[in-house]
C-alpha cells in the first residue's frame, strides 16, 4: 500500500506543483478505517447471528398494537438482509479506497477545489483586486445552500429508508393482487368475497355509499357499474365512516337506469350507519358465512351491509 | 423459468422502444447541429454537440411517452392493443436507434474518458482545473447511478398503493390491456366505475404496454416506467446543460434535480406510479429545451430541434395530467409576450414567429389525436374547470385567495424540511444576480411558475370541492410539478455566466 500522499495546494486554474502533506492522507486513513471496522462489525453481526434470533429480539420489544409484532418481525428480516448486502459492499470500497489511499486523497481534494471553483460566485474587482463583501456572501450563500441541501436529502433517504423498512412486512414479493394494500379492512372483505361469489365475466351493478374504485381495480375483468350520486361525485371520504356520502339506493334507479346499466348481479354495499338497515345484515347467508369463516369468528354479525343477488336473465 | 422469460421480453422490449426515442431523438436533435453554428462563435469555448447523456435520457422518456402515444394512433386507427404493436416498435427501435447508439457509445468509448467532460462549454483551462472540474464530473454521476439504482429498487419494492395511482391510472391500463382497445365499452360508460375518465392515457397506456410485454397484470413492474422517466429527467437536465455550462456545473444542477426530496425518495414521486412526478419531468425539460431556443443569439441560426423538442415535451405533459395542458397554454403565452419585445426587428421577429409555429406544430401534433378521443369519455367524477369559468363565479370566490395564498407559501418556503430546499434556491439565485432574471430566456422560468401558481389558485377558486381539502390536499403534488423549473432556474441563473446579448434575443 502506497502511504505517501501528494497534495496539489494550487489555486483552481493555476499550474503548479503538488506538495507531500500528512494530514490529508491521515485524515482519509483514520475515517476509511473507521467505516471499515463499522462494516466489518455489521457484516459479520448480520451473517453469523441467526435471522430467527433478531426476529425474537424485535418480537420481544415490539408494542401490543394489531400489527406491532408482524411489523417487527418483517422489519427485523429488512434490515438484517439490507446489513448482509450492503456492509460487505461498504468494506469492499473501503478496502479499494485503503488500496489506493494517495489517488483517492488527490481524487478527494480535487473534487472539493473543483466543487469551491464552480460555487465561486465572488469576483474580484478589476482596479483593487479584492473581493466585495457581498460578494463573499453570495458565495457562502450558495455553497451553504448546497450542503443543507444534501443534508436535508440524505435525511430524506433515512426516513425513506424507514418506510421502506415499515412496508416490507406487508408486501415481501408478493402482489397487489394478494395483498389489496392500503384500503380498509371492509372493502378488502367485499373484494374477496365478490372473487369467489361471481364468475370473472360478472357485470356487477352496485349500490353504495362507498367510493367503488378499488373494487373496480382489484375486481377486473368484472364490470362494475354504480351510478355515482351527484352530491357526493367530489366529496373525498374519510376514515371510518366519518364523512357520509350520499348514495342511490337499488329502489332509487329507475327501469331506465337499469336499462343503461346492464347487469347480472346486484350488489347493495352500505357501511354508514345512518344507511346501513340492521335487519338485512345477515340476509346474505353467503356473505354472513364467508365473513365468519374469513375471520374465524362464527357468531361475527357484520356492521354493514353486504348483500350480493344474481339477477335472473 | 417462465417469469424469467416473461421479464427477459418486458426488458428487451422497454429497450426497444426506448431505442426507438433514441432515433427520434437523434433525428430532431440533428437539426440543432453544429454546422448551424457560425465559425467566429462555434470556437472551442462552446460546442453543440449532442451529449451522449441527453441521447440516452430523451430515449429513454420518449420511449415511455412516444410508445403511449403510438399505441394510442394505433388503437384508434382500429389496431388491436398487445404484444403486436409494442413489439413491433421494440423491434423497430432496435433497427433504428441501435446503430444510432452503438455508434454513439463507441465514439464516448473511443475519444475515452476526457469526452465526457470535454464537450460541455469548456474554456481552454488549465490541468489542474479540468482535473477538478473530472472530478466533480465523475462524483456527480456516480452518485446519480446509485441514485438510480436506489430509485428502481425502491419503485419495484413495492407494488401500486396509493389512491389516484390506482383509481385512475393502473385500473384504465388494466382495462386496456385486457379490452385491447382505447375504444373499450368501460372506458367509455358514464357509469363504470372509474376515476376521471377524461384524464389523459399516457401512464395508463405505458403500463398497458408493459403488460403486453410481460403477458399478464402486475403492478409492480408496471412501476419499471417511472424509474425510467426519472433517469430520462435527471440525464437529459445534464445533456442539455453540458451545451451551455461547464461539464462540472452541467452534472452538479443534474444531481440537484435527482435529488429534490419531494421528487425522490418522497413515496408520492418516482416512486409510486401517480402522474405528477412524471408531469414535472416532461414540463420541466420543455421549459429547459424552450430556455435553450431563447438563449440563442440573433447571429446564430434558429434552435429548431430544441423547440421541437420543447412542443414534444410540452404535448407528452399534457398527455400524461390535466395540468400540462395549462402549462402549454402558459407557455403559449409567454411566448407571445415575448414576440411583443421583437416587434422592432422584423428579422426576429420573423424567426421568433417561426419558433412559435415549430413549437404549436409539434404539441399539436401530439394532441390532436388525443383530444379528438377525449370528447367521446365520460364526464364523471370531473371538475370541468373551463365550464364553471365565469366572472360571477370567480368574484364570488375571491374570497378563497385568503386562505389559498397564505397557504401555498407556506407550503413552499417554511415547510421545506418536508418537500425540499428547491424555493430556497430560486429565491436566493434572484436574490443574488437579479439583474439576470429579466432576460427573456431566464424570464421564462419566473413566469412559468408565476403562471403555474395562479393556474392553481384558480382552480382552487372554481372547483366545486371543499378549498382546504382540495387545495390543501393537492398544493404538494401540483409544486411538485413546477419544482424542476425552479431548479433548473436556479441551476442557470447561479451558474451561467455568459453575458446575454442586450436586444438581440431570439427564438
Amino acid at each position: 500500500m502506497d502511504w505517501s500522499v501528494t497534495v496539489n495546494m494550487a489555486k483552481p486554474g493555476s499550474q503548479t506543483t503538488p506538495r507531500k502533506t500528512a494530514h490529508g492522507g491521515w485524515c482519509l486513513l483514520v475515517m476509511n478505517l473507521l467505516l471499515a471496522v463499522a462494516a466489518l462489525l455489521v457484516a459479520a453481526f448480520c451473517w453469523i447471528v441467526p435471522i430467527e434470533v433478531i426476529e425474537q429480539w424485535a418480537f420481544d420489544r415490539a408494542g401490543q398494537g394489531t400489527f406491532d409484532r408482524f411489523e417487527a418481525i418483517g422489519q427485523a428480516d429488512f434490515f438484517v438482509w439490507l446489513g448482509r448486502i450492503v456492509a460487505p459492499l461498504w468494506l469492499w470500497i473501503c478496502w479499494s479506497i485503503g488500496s489506493h489511499l494517495a489517488a483517492w486523497e488527490a481524487y478527494g481534494i480535487e473534487l472539493i477545489r473543483g466543487l469551491a471553483a464552480i460555487t465561486r460566485l465572488a469576483v474580484e474587482s478589476r482596479s483593487t483586486g479584492r473581493v466585495s463583501l457581498l460578494a463573499s456572501l453570495r458565495t457562502y450563500g450558495l455553497r451553504g445552500l448546497l450542503v443543507a441541501w444534501g443534508v436535508l436529502w440524505l435525511a430524506h433517504a433515512v426516513h425513506g429508508l424507514g418506510l421502506r423498512g415499515h412496508d416490507w412486512p406487508y408486501f415481501r414479493f408478493h402482489s397487489g393482487e394478494e395483498v389489496l394494500p392500503n384500503i380498509s379492512d371492509s372493502n378488502r372483505l367485499v373484494i374477496r368475497y365478490l372473487r369467489e361469489a361471481t364468475p370473472p365475466t360478472a357485470r356487477i351493478l352496485v349500490a353504495s355509499d362507498q367510493k367503488l374504485f378499488f373494487l373496480s381495480y382489484y375486481l377486473r375483468p368484472r364490470f362494475l357499474l354504480h351510478r355515482m350520486h351527484p352530491d357526493s361525485e367530489h366529496v373525498i371520504p374519510l376514515k371510518d365512516q366519518q364523512r357520509k356520502l350520499a348514495a342511490f339506493r337499488l329502489e332509487d334507479l329507475t327501469a331506465e337506469d337499469l336499462v343503461q346499466m346492464p347487469h347480472d348481479y346486484r350488489l347493495e354495499y352500505f357501511e354508514h350507519p345512518d344507511l346501513v338497515d340492521q335487519t338485512q345484515v345477515l340476509s346474505d347467508t353467503a356473505w354472513v358465512a364467508f365473513v365468519r369463516r374469513t375471520t374465524k369468528n362464527p357468531s361475527l354479525i357484520p356492521p354493514y351491509l353486504v348483500r350480493l343477488r344474481k339477477v335472473d336473465p | 423459468m417462465i417469469v424469467v422469460t416473461e421479464l427477459f421480453c418486458l426488458i428487451l422490449g422497454l429497450i426497444g422502444q426506448s431505442l426507438f426515442g433514441v432515433f427520434v431523438a437523434k433525428s430532431v436533435l440533428r437539426l440543432n447541429s453544429p454546422s448551424t453554428v457560425p465559425p467566429q462563435v462555434a470556437d472551442e469555448t462552446r460546442s453543440n454537440s449532442i451529449p451522449l447523456a441527453e441521447l440516452l435520457g430523451l430515449g429513454l422518456l420518449f420511449g415511455v411517452g412516444l410508445t403511449a402515444w403510438f399505441l394510442l394512433v394505433w388503437s384508434l386507427s382500429g389496431g388491436e392493443l398487445g404484444i403486436v404493436p409494442s413489439g413491433v416498435l421494440a423491434l423497430a427501435g432496435f433497427a433504428t436507434g441501435g446503430p444510432i447508439l452503438w455508434q454513439e457509445v463507441r465514439l464516448w468509448w473511443q475519444q475515452g474518458r476526457e469526452y465526457g467532460w470535454q464537450q460541455g462549454r469548456t474554456k481552454p483551462i488549465g490541468e489542474d482545473l479540468g482535473k477538478q472540474q473530472r472530478a466533480v464530473c465523475r462524483t456527480c454521476q456516480s452518485l446519480i447511478a446509485i441514485l438510480m439504482v436506489l430509485a428502481l429498487l425502491q419503485t419495484l419494492q413495492t407494488p401500486q398503493k396509493l389512491w389516484d395511482e390506482r383509481a385512475i391510472f393502473a385500473l384504465k391500463a388494466r382495462v386496456l390491456f385486457e379490452d385491447r382497445s382505447i375504444d373499450s365499452p368501460a372506458l367509455r360508460h358514464a357509469d363504470f366505475v372509474q376515476y376521471h375518465p377524461h384524464y389523459p392515457l399516457l401512464l395508463p397506456l405505458a403500463e398497458q404496454n408493459v403488460y403486453a410485454l410481460l403477458g399478464r397484470v402486475d403492478d409492480r413492474w408496471s412501476k419499471l416506467i417511472f424509474t425510467a422517466l426519472y433517469c430520462g429527467l435527471v440525464l437529459t437536465t445534464a445533456g442539455v446543460l453540458q451545451r451551455h455550462l461547464t461539464c462540472a456545473q452541467a452534472w452538479l444542477g443534474a444531481l440537484l434535480m435527482a435529488t429534490i426530496p419531494v421528487l425522490m425518495p418522497y413515496e408520492y414521486g418516482f416512486l409510486c406510479g401517480q402522474a405528477d412526478a412524471p408531469t414535472a419531468c416532461y414540463h420541466g425539460l420543455s421549459l429547459l429545451y424552450l430556455w435553450e431556443t431563447l438563449s440563442r443569439k440573433s447571429s446564430q441560426r434558429p434552435a429548431i430541434g430544441s423547440m421541437l423538442l420543447a412542443g414534444l415535451c410540452g404535448a407528452l405533459a399534457a398527455f400524461t395530467k390535466d395540468e400540462g395542458i395549462a402549462y402549454l397554454m402558459i407557455n403559449g403565452a409567454i411566448l407571445g409576450l415575448f414576440l411583443i419585445g421583437f416587434l422592432r426587428s422584423r428579422e426576429q421577429l420573423r424567426r421568433a414567429l417561426f419558433g412559435m409555429v415549430l413549437f404549436v406544430a409539434a404539441a399539436s401534433t401530439l394532441m390532436i389525436p388525443w383530444l379528438i378521443h377525449r370528447r367521446s369519455l365520460p364526464n364523471t367524477t370531473e371538475m370541468n374547470y373551463f365550464g364553471r369559468m365565469t366572472v360571477d363565479l370567480l368574484v364570488s370566490r375571491l374570497e378563497t385567495l385568503k386562505w389559498s395564498v397564505p397557504h401555498l407559501i407556506r407550503r413552499m418556503f417554511w415547510e421545506w424540511r418536508e418537500w425540499g430546499l428547491q424555493w430556497w434556491l430560486m429565491l436566493a439565485a434572484i436574490a443574488c444576480r437579479p439583474w439576470r432574471v429579466l432576460q427573456p430566456p431566464l424570464l421564462l422560468f419566473l413566469l412559468d411558475i408565476v403562471g403555474s401558481l395562479a393556474a392553481l389558485l384558480l382552480a382552487g377558486m372554481l372547483a366545486p370541492a371543499q378549498l382546504d381539502e382540495h387545495i390543501g390536499g393537492s398544493s404538494h403534488r401540483f409544486l411538485m410539478q413546477i419544482a424542476p423549473v425552479a431548479v433548473l432556474f436556479g441551476v442557470i441563473l447561479f451558474f451561467s455566466d455568459e453575458p446575454l446579448p442586450r436586444g438581440e434575443e431570439t427564438l
